[in-house]
């Protein structure tokens, strides 16, 4: 992404600047691979539960269907 | 549109390479969400019907990121007068740790995952009450009135009530009167609320040019609509009572906080203190509110677990 990759990272920061954009950028890919590991087990757990027909308000399945 | 406010970066380093996750989660609100959090769970509960526990999870999260989404989409917004404000100038837009592009995208994205994960894992009904709480705090509340109507937080009330509409709509599908009786409980609890607030920073309203009843109004005038409100709202905290739609555990709560309510909201109007240092009750108010709150909404779910 322009702006924030290597690439493009300003000539004139101090040592501090550049471990602190290093610090950040770590903290953030950390948080994001969290949350896209929690998506994944959000929606495997959704589909699960769904699938399973434990939803109270799921419509039923069409008359003359294979019963689950 | 006023988030035009360029961002000025520290020490010349580009904004968006400052921030690191807590930027982003402060973008949230995570103390607003808490309360929006508590308040859509107990009407989950108070609901008629049962739903799988994952999905219940499910549900509040949704609640919860469409609240932060809404919080970061505020904080785009209103990096502005956030800047000018004590409170909020260390948020991370007016601190210059994220770009606004950043945090319009990051709303958006929150906003739109949350109203979709709603509707194909719950049902569509509280996918549409989501959305519209969204646009409703963003569009009619932030964008449109806070800064043309000293009514702000009556409007602000309505925002932050949605999410029991969309707890309850998670569960049974359908929004009964008694949803909207914990929406309008909701409604006019937030008034009293955040007056009582903004007359001791009152200041600070003035200052980023935010049209609060203390600023437009004068004190006497805020401390008497936040009596008038209190009046309105312990009725209808006892109306789910009276109707029958909760029993009396809950309603013998209801009576007993909404005493404690009006008594402290009278010592509000009775008070004359135009600085922050002789408003105690006003300090009282706020944070008895919290606990009230807290208190009505806990009675209702024994209530409704009692009864089962």
């Amino acid at each position: 992404m322009s702006g924030t990759g290597l690439d493009s990272e300003p000539a004139r920061w101090t040592d501090a600047e550049r471990e602190a954009f290093y610090a950040r950028r770590e903290s953030r890919n950390r948080a994001l691979g969290l949350v896209l590991f929690a998506l994944a087990v959000l929606f495997f757990g959704i589909t699960v539960v769904r699938m399973t027909g434990q939803t109270p308000g799921a419509s039923q399945p069409a008359a003359g269907a294979p019963a689950a | 549109m006023n988030n035009s406010t360029s961002v000025q970066p520290v020490s010349g380093v580009p904004a968006p390479l400052l921030a690191d996750w807590r930027d982003y989660f402060a973008l949230l609100k995570p103390r607003v969400m808490t309360l929006v959090i508590f308040t859509a769970a107990c009407a989950m509960v108070a609901a008629p019907g049962s739903m799988h526990p994952f999905l219940a999870f499910t549900a509040i999260l949704c609640i919860a990121v469409a609240a932060g989404a809404a919080g970061a989409l505020n904080q785009w917004y209103e990096a502005d007068i956030d800047a000018l404000m004590k409170r909020t100038a260390k948020r991370p837009l007016p601190a210059g740790k994220l770009a606004p592009s950043e945090a319009l995208a990051f709303g958006v994205i929150l906003g739109t995952g949350s109203v979709v994960v709603m509707g194909l894992a719950l049902n569509w009904v509280a996918a549409a009450w989501l959305a519209v709480s969204i646009l409703f705090y963003v569009v009619v509340y932030t964008a449109w009135l806070k800064r043309r109507t000293p009514q702000n937080i009556v409007i602000g009330g309505a925002a932050g009530a949605f999410p029991v509409i969309c707890g309850w709509a998670a569960v049974s599908g359908d929004t009964p009167l008694m949803a909207w009786i914990l929406f309008a409980i909701i409604f006019l609890w937030t008034p009293p609320h955040f007056w009582a607030l903004a007359l001791f920073i009152e200041a600070d309203y003035a200052k980023a040019g935010v049209p609060m009843l203390p600023v437009t109004h004068g004190l006497a005038e805020t401390r008497r609509q936040i009596l008038l409100y209190s009046l309105l709202l312990v009725p209808v905290t006892v109306a789910p009572s009276l109707l029958g739609l909760a029993g009396w555990a809950y309603g013998g709560t209801a009576i007993t906080m909404g005493v404690m309510f009006i008594w402290m909201a009278v010592k509000v109007a009775r008070n004359t203190a135009a600085a922050p240092a002789g408003m105690a009750p006003e300090k009282q108010l706020f944070k008895f509110s919290l606990l009230y709150l807290a208190f009505l909404f806990g009675a209702l779910v024994s209530d409704r677990l009692l009864l089962a």
